[in-house]
């Protein structure tokens, strides 16, 4: 074989993968593994269904088998303070669930929160993925919509006594589509406002009698700002928590939910309940000086909240474990202010369980989710991520006067984002927006006129 | 048959990193731009050809645009204060200096580090409340630097965060580069009555400009791709003013799961790289 040969040989072999990746991407010619799954699992779900009066379950105890399932939180390595309990209640549900299954094993894979809908999206296109998987209930649209979860038919969810769910609405609102529900809440997540009942007391208020109303959190931020001290802590450098936290609360407790996005999943935040959300956020940086221009560039304002930095703060419930301990009995927490006329708003949301299609068990797998949702279960769960239980008959066992809290209030404010397809967008562009008018690059009409185009434009 | 193995043995040592090569970068490079061509339909693994369509969609993003200035800003900006600092480090520990190598470690530590351990170094370098550099400005009673809440304080901070992390590795390879220069050549020239910024001119630079080469593509490539160190600082913010490329196609890609357009934005960067590079061997590979 002369030179020129050899090259023309490697030259070949190049080109053939180059056609290969070319046509994979030919319409209707999905990877055959995708094809098996797709086409195989509906009959594995339906023939279960059929046994499921044999045995307690849907699947055969006896089965020989692993699931899969990729979380935030590791069950099997050294885990941090504040994730150790969640994980100890996973491994208390495998040891539930193998005493019914004793031959499943399962598999843990470890993925960081805010990349585990990624990667299942990712793992999902080629056709892989986990058999369950803990995702943010807020954004299953992008999994569901490609068709990368099985749903929770109303054959599964009849083996769940549906009375005992606290708000059930929720989980519809953000994982019901065309009447199919794709993933099902561990605990809830509400927001509130947190305060330090010590700080009130120095200047002069009352610790149990919080701000109700936006002009009150206003009066209340300007009384404890002095020194170093400022009145109110809110992220503004990081767009889950903003968006989540207060900005689109404070836009739907001036109106509704049709004033974040429409029905249609257009922008509804260019409406009069918009423009006074984003004036208002504007004021409080700008004009009353009760929150730090630091917040901009925050990732995490529980950090400065629990450092003294701020005598208010407003987050997650997630937050229980560093405030309580930074706090003790000086902790403070009441719902989210709201406009005069208007009322308060707690977003909440949840990690969900949902199946990927992937799964080549699916009635295996929702028999694991099942686990997670049982009586001995949920007040646990709740308790390890400081939210609130998924069952009404939890709440008995909860003792936390501060769970049992916001149990009450995401019961009363509690509120689904709407559901949009470009939920991701919607995120970044109001976040953006919102910091221009902070730093008074924008004035708060014009930005939200123009973040609402921007946004619109995507759907043409 | 013995012939052609003796004859052709370099070669034939080369097939496995080819074949390797084909698999994990050529395949996928046009895997990506075949990509760039199709839009994701409700099923899984199914594309729908699209055309150019994605490289439209992404020409009118707005993001496409600022993210573009954020870029150019970013890159030059690292890339300048990266070589230069670099060179003079270089030129500085070539000269008989105690305690050479552990200068040269020192300098070297911070590419060593995990970009996410940099990245949050200066996150709480420069925090608005908290930091240790506010805390002295303080004590000193100076007003304290605010940069991480203001677009260009932002950038500037990403941009020292780079270049600190960076120079190590410039400094690193124009050392090894200096080191093959003969000390005669220098001698002559400062015997013909040649300057420091003459030697430097007309003999140091153009014997190491091909090691100086590697060092502006590898950077080049280095500061078009990154995204660590941003993501950990700032995130891409504030108002999206550290939206480096690397940030914006991870957005593209895995917080809007926009693959087409990601892909378009991906075949975008590996064009903008090809012209850069060229640019960079046309300017330093022609003839003296």
């Amino acid at each position: 074989m002369t030179k020129r040969r050899f090259f023309t040989l490697i030259t070949m072999i190049i080109i053939i993968i180059t056609t290969f990746s070319l046509s994979s991407c030919v319409p209707a010619q999905a990877p055959a593994t995708t094809e098996a799954v797709t086409e195989e699992t509906p009959t594995t779900a339906e023939e279960t269904t059929a046994e499921e009066k044999t045995y307690e379950g849907r699947v055969d105890p006896n089965i020989t088998a692993t699931l899969e399932v990729w979380t935030y939180y590791d069950p099997t390595g050294p885990q941090t303070e504040i994730l150790d309990p969640v994980a100890k209640t996973a491994l208390k549900v495998v040891e539930n669930f193998n005493k019914k299954y004793p031959n499943v094993k399962i598999n843990f894979t470890v993925v960081p929160w805010d990349q585990i809908q990624d990667k299942v999206f990712t793992a999902g296109q080629a056709g892989q993925g986990p058999d369950v998987a803990t995702l943010m209930i807020q954004r299953m649209a992008e999994l569901v919509e490609p068709g990368l979860l099985y749903p929770i038919t109303e054959d599964y969810l009849s083996d769940l006594d549906l009375e005992d769910w606290v708000n059930f609405e929720i989980d519809k609102g953000y994982a019901q589509f065309d009447g199919q529900l794709y993933g099902i809440s561990q605990a809830l997540h509400g927001r509130l406002l947190w305060y330090n009942k010590k700080a009130f007391k120095e200047a002069g208020l009352d610790p149990e009698k919080p701000p109700e109303t936006w002009t009150q959190l206003v009066e209340y931020g300007k009384a404890l700002t002095k020194g170093k001290q400022y009145g109110l802590a809110i992220t503004a450098g990081e767009k889950n928590q903003a968006t989540f936290e207060w900005l689109w609360p404070w836009i739907i407790a001036g109106g509704g939910l049709e004033d974040l996005f429409k029905k249609d999943g257009t922008a509804g935040w260019d409406g009069n309940a918009g423009q006074q959300a984003f004036q208002f956020i504007y004021d409080l940086f700008n004009v009353n000086k009760i929150v730090s221009m630091d917040a901009v560039g925050w990732v995490d304002g529980t950090e400065h909240f629990v450092a003294g930095d701020t005598a208010m703060f407003i987050g997650g419930t997630y937050r229980i474990i560093p405030i309580t301990k930074a706090l003790g009995d000086d902790t403070g927490y009441a719902p989210i202010p709201y406009p005069e006329g208007g009322h308060s708003v707690n977003i909440a949301n949840s990690w969900a369980l949902g199946i990927s299609k992937a799964s080549k068990n699916p009635d295996l797998a929702w028999e694991l989710i099942k686990e997670w949702l049982t009586p001995e279960i949920v007040p646990q769960e709740a308790t390890a991520e400081g939210a609130v239980p998924i069952r009404k008959s939890a709440l008995k066992e909860i003792t936390d006067p501060i769970l049992l809290f916001f149990a009450e209030n995401v019961g009363k404010y509690g509120q689904p984002v709407p559901p949009t397809k470009f939920h991701q967008q919607g995120q970044d562009i109001t976040f953006s927006a919102i910091q221009e008018v902070i730093l008074g690059k924008k004035d708060p009409a014009q930005a939200v006129k123009d973040s609402a185009a921007e946004f619109n434009a995507l759907f043409k | 048959m013995k012939r052609f193995f003796e004859k052709n043995f370099y070669i034939l040592l080369t097939i496995p990193a080819t074949v390797m090569i084909a698999f994990i970068s050529i395949y996928p490079a046009f895997y990506s731009f075949a990509l760039s061509l199709n839009k994701l339909t409700n099923a899984v693994g199914k594309f729908e050809y699209v055309g150019l369509k994605n490289y439209v969609r992404l020409f009118r993003n707005p993001d496409f645009l600022s993210s573009g200035i954020v870029s150019l800003k970013y890159i030059s900006i690292s890339l300048v204060g990266t070589i230069f600092l670099g060179l003079i480090l270089a030129l500085l520990l070539n000269k008989k200096v105690k305690f050479k190598g552990t200068f040269m470690s020192i300098f070297l530590i911070p590419w060593i580090i995990s970009e996410v351990v940099s990245g949050n170094m200066f996150r709480w370098l420069f925090d608005g409340s908290f930091s240790i550099i506010n805390e002295m400005l303080s004590e000193a009673g100076l007003p304290a630097l605010k940069l991480l809440n203001n677009p260009d304080g932002a950038l500037a901070i990403v941009n020292t965060a780079t270049i600190w992390r960076n120079l190590g590795f410039a400094m690193i390879i124009f050392i090894a580069a200096l080191q093959t220069i003969d000390p005669n050549v220098i001698e002559a020239a400062k015997v013909d009555g040649a300057g420091g910024w003459q030697q430097f001119r007309f003999i140091t630079f153009p014997l190491i400009r091909y090691h100086f080469m590697v060092v502006l593509i590898l950077l080049t490539l280095f500061f078009i791709n990154q995204v660590t160190t941003v993501f950990v600082i700032t995130r891409g913010g504030p108002v999206d003013s550290t939206l480096v490329p690397g940030m914006f196609l991870y957005r593209l890609a895995f917080n809007y799961f926009d693959l087409g357009q990601a892909s378009a934005f991906s075949v975008f960067l590996f064009v903008v790289n090809i012209i850069v590079i060229s640019f960079y061997i046309r300017l330093l590979m022609r003839p003296q």
